[in-house]
């Protein structure tokens, strides 16, 4: 009789879906820590980008006066101990960026768009970063989503990047290794897989001349996305057989239903785990969950509570969700500083709702950590006429010593952010 | 020779050999004075707009001007209007030049771009393909939706993510289809009595009763109350369910107890349930049977789940229940009895002869030669390409395969590289369509998907071989034929989900405190409401006006129990907390005809003052149009234009804010909006969206319906009047639909609009609007209109 394997392939292959994780080439330094790696640097080395799906109330968020002197606002207020580490900035936005909720796919790539249009989106910052430098990790990037598959990262050619949304199959694929029997059947599917990409490559190219000119741009996607993963998996092939890191966490046993700021901790306690070992550079979070019952005093929905309509008890119920939320992102921050990587670390929160409520675009919330730049000030921009956000993702770019002269829209480096 | 160059409008109104003058001429005198460079209102400056007829893309802001002159949305109301003729001269003009760009760009290139599979298409094809059943949509990137469908090419995305998981679940399809053809499926089958289901296993019991010969589960909220861990499953797999002798214990008004049978791993490390079905027990003791795909090491948990149900408490201590010492029957709880449970291993697609033969054709794999592994290779290249495949096509996955046999594979081994390679061809993965008339292939493989989700069977191949596809008889028989299979459900789930978004119904959670009678029965009712209703208007071929209105309904007796619960002060409903409800069927409800307990969803008939009717009224459509507190006469307003009505509804333009809703004074969202559309320039489009979204503001975000707003209603009164954009006026929702059942042909335009987009992976382009309305003149009917568009040219052209 033979054995019914067909339950083990299924969690083992659910494991090793591409989803949210992309392969790099392997060096050798990569290996070794993450701080010897860098030291001897002056540029920033990371970006991680948190995004809130359901944005920030600004009128808890944007501290009274402008400059270094400005009085903390309520939200802030919890995460004063860390003031010298970041840049709370107000009445920016991307321009031409409209639609609401939809507006999600513009958060990094900062692409104008036309609400209901099928305008195709441009790379986010993440990527572009990764693309340049993400090649010397085991994975370029990581996109990650606290709930569903929605991410705000999107490749060269507009394609969205599925996130991984399961906090323990990340921690599998980051700090568990396979057993030598399971590398080797991986490294053969990963041969075969470049085989049949070949394949593919060769039929796409004789589909351009069976189809018809409105077909090429497709066509070119194909062309693209063959490339771009042999590629990984020949980088994938190197890794396979190369040991993952050890870490001092346990394994995510229990992700919380209810409260959805302690799921956001947990995927970020794994972040932290994943720069320290230098597994990856560049991570974009998005934070999209709709459970917050679990967070004392709060008894309605994320999404309900963001439709506050100025209701007293829906707003004090949603500045508790919120406040929560900032501060997971500042324990995130003093875990990096405590390893001493803040300074190389660029940390951004954000999102692409300024007011919830009505499902606008302007004056998005941006508190700026880390990377090495003067911090401790408020940038405060007209909340009438916006100033392009997108000026400070080109302030970012550069800040990792890439020659990058636009961002998608922005006019120059961010007014007002300098480097310590 | 092209008389429109690209050109700035300070050029056209000088240059003579620009033809259309007419054009020209009434811009300037109607336009230009709020579209220009200066005013840009609503972010259209026509002088800054060129003519490129070779330039698609550069005509599109020409089309959207044409349509809303030609529907009178433009110049508003508030201008100066056009003479008729001044505006007919105008829209001559102006259309004959774009109708000729459009069918010039179309011949060239085709109306849709390279359709590839969604991931609904990709599981069902490869389940058709091999005769596997395993899921597999899940493990592949969503899709997102564009012009309302996931089947439209323009929004679909490929990158190197995407490529990376069709070679793992390539893999992981051929894994499961090679298994079961070279070792077998193995058999799976038990019975659960009572007793072995009441042993507790550790942990905190929240088992069901034990009681006697019966096992009895209680309206009880304790988290994984219901579980039953006896049942857990040892792989994945699809299993058939059979609850023996279900009875109801102390049954409701509608001679039942309603409850859910779900499945999981009923912990709290992994809390999520999936839903397996409904359980409607009776008086009269009867088997159920489900059949439901459960994942290894899950468990089955059942329990009465209807939110007007009085709770039971657990009886036990911290998290656990108990029942000793205490009878919920005597105290007049409701609970569903059962005798035992069957659970079978079952293969709903295909059993193993099927599955080996599809893979090895008679081949003996032992002894397989070269030659052989060739016909195969070709053979499923053939199917998978949905069109034969020549040698040349075939060749690299024929290679594919000897090389792994140089290296010392199997012959099965080197086959399934090869089938893994083929299933990873964009031949495979997109449709191939040259620009032009679609071959009979293509035609085939459209009518399939459009219909059948999946790749066309033997049938429709052959008919396409023998190049009689395109005839139209012959297509309007296959259409019939298709509608008539089994596999048509497919469509209706696929396309009712997109369509009508029933995919969002978990989207949001109904707040507990407002909607208290909501629960998962219903929700899961609602969907299946729809569901049936649109089977039928699709079995019987009936008018397109039951979109708006009906006089019969699909219910189940939960599901009428919580239509006729009207969201009013409830005076007389508080029950006593120990009586027994009264024993009463369910057609004292004075809205519909009598319903038997027991029998899920009856076709009942609506009587006039049922407030019910249409597709307009189902909790789904009321349910997906609203958030979990409130509704929106302008999000229900836009769904009902453009799902039901067929109105296209431009976006806001940029930098106009949403309103900021309030709900804490006493302005009704109405108020709100009135100012709003005081704005003559939200007003232009606010009084086409508006009015359905009024007409259906006596309906509650969960579908029951209300006369004033708040919890019970008790707050403002709603106002469901108002004036459609024609000018015709209605009191509320029922004269609201006797204005549009009076234009079936709108409707069905409407209608043929979203399944041709659902169907060809385009929406219509500006020269497809003739050939749309000839449909809707031909037939108002939903079933014929589907074949009108299969049998329209824009069907049967890339």
């Amino acid at each position: 009789m033979s054995t019914f394997t067909f339950q083990k392939h299924l969690s083992r292959r659910a494991m090793l879906r591409g989803a949210g994780i992309t392969l790099g080439l392997p060096l050798l330094e990569a290996m070794t820590p993450a701080l010897a790696a860098v030291r001897e640097t002056k540029q920033a080395k990371r970006f991680v980008g948190v995004s809130l799906a359901l944005g920030l109330y600004n009128p808890n968020l944007v501290p009274e006066g402008s400059g270094r002197s400005y009085k903390a606002s309520r939200y802030l207020a919890d995460i004063q101990d860390l003031r010298e580490d970041f840049t709370v900035v107000s009445g920016s936005s991307h321009p031409g960026v409209t639609g609401g909720h939809t507006a999600e796919g513009s958060i990094f790539s900062a692409c104008p768009n036309a609400r209901g249009s099928t305008t195709r989106n441009t790379i986010s910052l993440d990527q572009l970063m990764a693309k340049h430098l993400g090649h010397e990790t085991r994975f370029p990037s990581l996109i990650l989503n606290t709930n569903s598959q929605t991410s705000p990262s999107y490749t060269e050619n507009g394609s969205m990047i599925p996130a991984e949304n399961s906090a323990m199959r990340l921690f599998t694929r980051l700090f568990v290794n396979d057993t030598p029997a399971e590398q080797e059947r991986q490294a053969e599917l990963i041969r075969q897989g470049r085989s049949v990409m070949d394949v593919v490559g060769a039929e796409a190219k004789s589909l351009q001349r069976e189809l018809g000119a409105g077909d090429r741009d497709k066509l070119d996607a194909w062309f693209t996305s063959v490339r771009e993963l042999e590629q990984r998996l020949a980088a994938n092939e190197a890794w396979t057989h190369k040991p993952k890191p050890k870490v001092a966490l346990k394994p995510p046993t229990q992700i919380p239903r209810d409260n959805e700021t302690a799921v956001e901790r947990i995927f970020l306690d794994i972040v932290h785990m994943a720069l320290m070992t230098d597994s990856t550079r560049f991570i974009t979070l998005h934070v999209t969950g709709n459970s917050v019952q679990g967070i004392e005093g709060v008894d309605e929905s994320y999404h309900t509570l963001s439709h506050h309509g100025m209701d007293e008890d829906k707003l004090a119920q949603l500045a508790r969700v919120e406040q929560a939320a900032i501060n997971e992102w500042a324990a995130f921050l003093r875990k990096l500083k405590n390893d001493q990587l803040l300074d190389e670390t660029m940390v951004l929160l954000t999102s692409n709702l300024g007011n919830a409520s009505n499902h606008d675009n302007k004056n998005m919330p941006v508190l700026f950590a880390g990377g090495g730049f003067k911090h401790g000030q408020h940038l405060a921009f007209d909340q009438k006429d916006n100033y392009p956000l997108p000026n400070l993702y080109l302030s970012a770019l550069q800040r990792l010593g890439l020659e990058e002269e636009r961002f998608a829209t922005s006019e120059t480096t961010m007014r007002g952010l300098e480097v310590a | 020779m092209s008389r429109f160059v690209p050109f700035a409008l300070s050029a056209f109104l000088c240059v003579h050999s620009f033809a259309a003058v007419p054009v020209a001429a009434f811009l300037d005198q109607h336009c230009v004075e709020c579209h220009d460079a200066d005013v840009k209102k609503g972010g259209l400056d026509l002088t800054a707009l060129t003519f490129d007829r070779v330039d698609a893309p550069s005509l599109k802001p020409w089309q959207h001007v044409f349509e809303r002159v030609r529907d009178g949305e433009m110049p508003p109301k508030k201008k100066p209007q056009p003479e008729k003729a001044e505006k007919d001269l105008f829209l001559a003009a102006l259309k004959e030049p774009l109708l000729e760009a459009d069918l010039a760009d179309i011949a060239a290139n085709g109306r849709v771009r390279s359709r590839r599979l969604t991931r609904v298409e990709y599981e069902h094809t490869l389940h058709d393909l091999l005769g596997i059943d395993i899921p597999l949509k899940s493990m592949l990137p969503e899709d997102r939706a564009s012009h309302g469908f996931e089947t439209v090419a323009d929004g679909q995305q490929l990158s190197h993510h995407q490529l990376a998981s069709y070679l793992d679940v390539a893999d992981l399809a051929l894994s499961d289809a090679f298994h079961r053809a070279v070792s077998g499926d193995k058999d799976y089958q038990k019975h659960h009595t009572p007793k072995q289901m009441a042993v507790h296993r550790g942990g905190n019991n929240r088992m069901p009763e034990h009681r006697g010969s019966r096992t009895i589960s209680w309206p009880i909220t304790l988290q994984f109350f219901g579980r039953l861990p006896a049942t857990t499953v040892p792989v994945d797999g699809w299993y058939r369910m059979t609850l023996r002798q279900v009875q109801a214990v102390n049954p409701g008004r509608d001679g039942a107890v309603w409850g859910t049978l779900r499945s999981g791993a009923c912990g709290s490390s992994a809390p999520m349930l999936y839903m397996i079905g409904l359980v409607e027990a009776t008086v009269a003791p009867r088997d159920l049977t489900y059949e439901a795909w459960i994942q290894g090491g899950h468990m089955l948990e059942m329990r009465p789940n209807d939110a007007t149900q009085r709770k039971a408490p657990t009886g036990g201590k911290g998290g656990n229940v108990s029942f000793v010492g205490r009878d919920l029957e005597k105290d007049g709880y409701q609970g569903i009895a059962f005798t035992g449970i069957d659970i079978e291993r079952i293969h709903p697609n295909a059993g193993r002869a099927a599955v080996k033969s599809r893979l090895f054709d008679d081949v003996d794999m032992e002894k397989a030669s070269p030659a052989e592994l060739d016909v195969l290779i070709t053979r499923f290249a053939a199917r998978a390409f949905r069109r034969p495949a020549t040698d040349e096509q075939t060749a690299p996955y024929r290679q594919i395969a000897a090389k792994n046999r140089t290296e010392g594979a199997s012959a099965s081994e080197a086959l399934r590289a090869a089938y893994r390679a083929i299933l990873c061809s964009p031949r495979f993965l997109t449709f191939i369509e040259a620009p032009g008339p679609l071959d009979d292939h293509a035609i085939a493989s459209r009518l399939s998907y459009a219909l059948w989700c999946s790749m066309p069977d033997t049938d429709l191949i052959q008919l396409a071989n023998q190049k009689k596809l395109h005839e139209p008889a012959v297509l309007a028989q296959q259409v019939e034929r298709l509608l008539s299979h089994e596999k048509a459900r497919r469509f209706i789930a696929s396309f009712t989900d997109q369509w009508l978004k029933l995919k969002e119904i978990d989207f949001t959670t109904p707040d507990t405190r407002l909607f208290r009678d909501f629960d998962p029965v219903v929700q899961e009712s609602m969907l299946q409401e729809t569901r049936i209703y649109f089977t039928e208007l699709l079995r019987g071929d009936l008018s397109i006006t039951h979109l708006v209105d009906s006089d019969f309904a699909f219910l189940n007796g939960r599901l009428a129990r919580h239509y006729a619960g009207s969201n009013q002060p409830k005076a007389t409903q508080a029950k006593s907390k120990k009586a027994k409800a009264p024993p009463a069927s369910v057609s004292d409800q004075p809205m519909i005809s009598a319903l038997k307990p027991g029998e899920g969803f009856q076709k009942v008939s609506l009587k006039p003052d049922a407030k019910r009717g249409g597709l307009v009224t189902q909790g789904a459509i009321l349910k997906v149009t609203a958030d979990g507190t409130s509704t929106s006469p302008v999000v229900r307003g836009v769904f009902i234009n453009e799902r039901i009505l067929g109105n296209h509804i431009p976006p806001p333009p940029p930098g106009i804010p949403a309103i900021e809703p309030d709900i804490r004074g006493a302005t009704s969202i109405r108020d709100q909006l009135d100012k709003h559309r005081n704005n003559e320039s939200c007003a232009s489009c606010h009084q086409t969206i508006d009015p359905p979204g009024f007409a259906l503001e006596n309906y509650d975000p969960v579908g029951i319906w209300r006369a004033g707003y708040g919890k019970d209603g008790r707050g403002v009164k709603v106002d469901p009047t108002g004036t459609t954009p024609d000018g015709e006026t209605f009191t509320d929702l029922a004269t609201w639909q006797q204005i549009y059942t009076k234009r079936p042909a709108h409707l069905a335009r409407g209608f043929a609009t979203h399944f041709l987009t659902y169907a060809t992976g385009a929406p219509p382009r500006f020269s497809d609007e003739a050939a749309l309305d000839d449909i809707a003149k031909k037939t108002t009917n939903l079933r014929s209109i589907i074949r009108e568009v299969v049998l329209s040219d824009i069907f049967q052209t890339k």
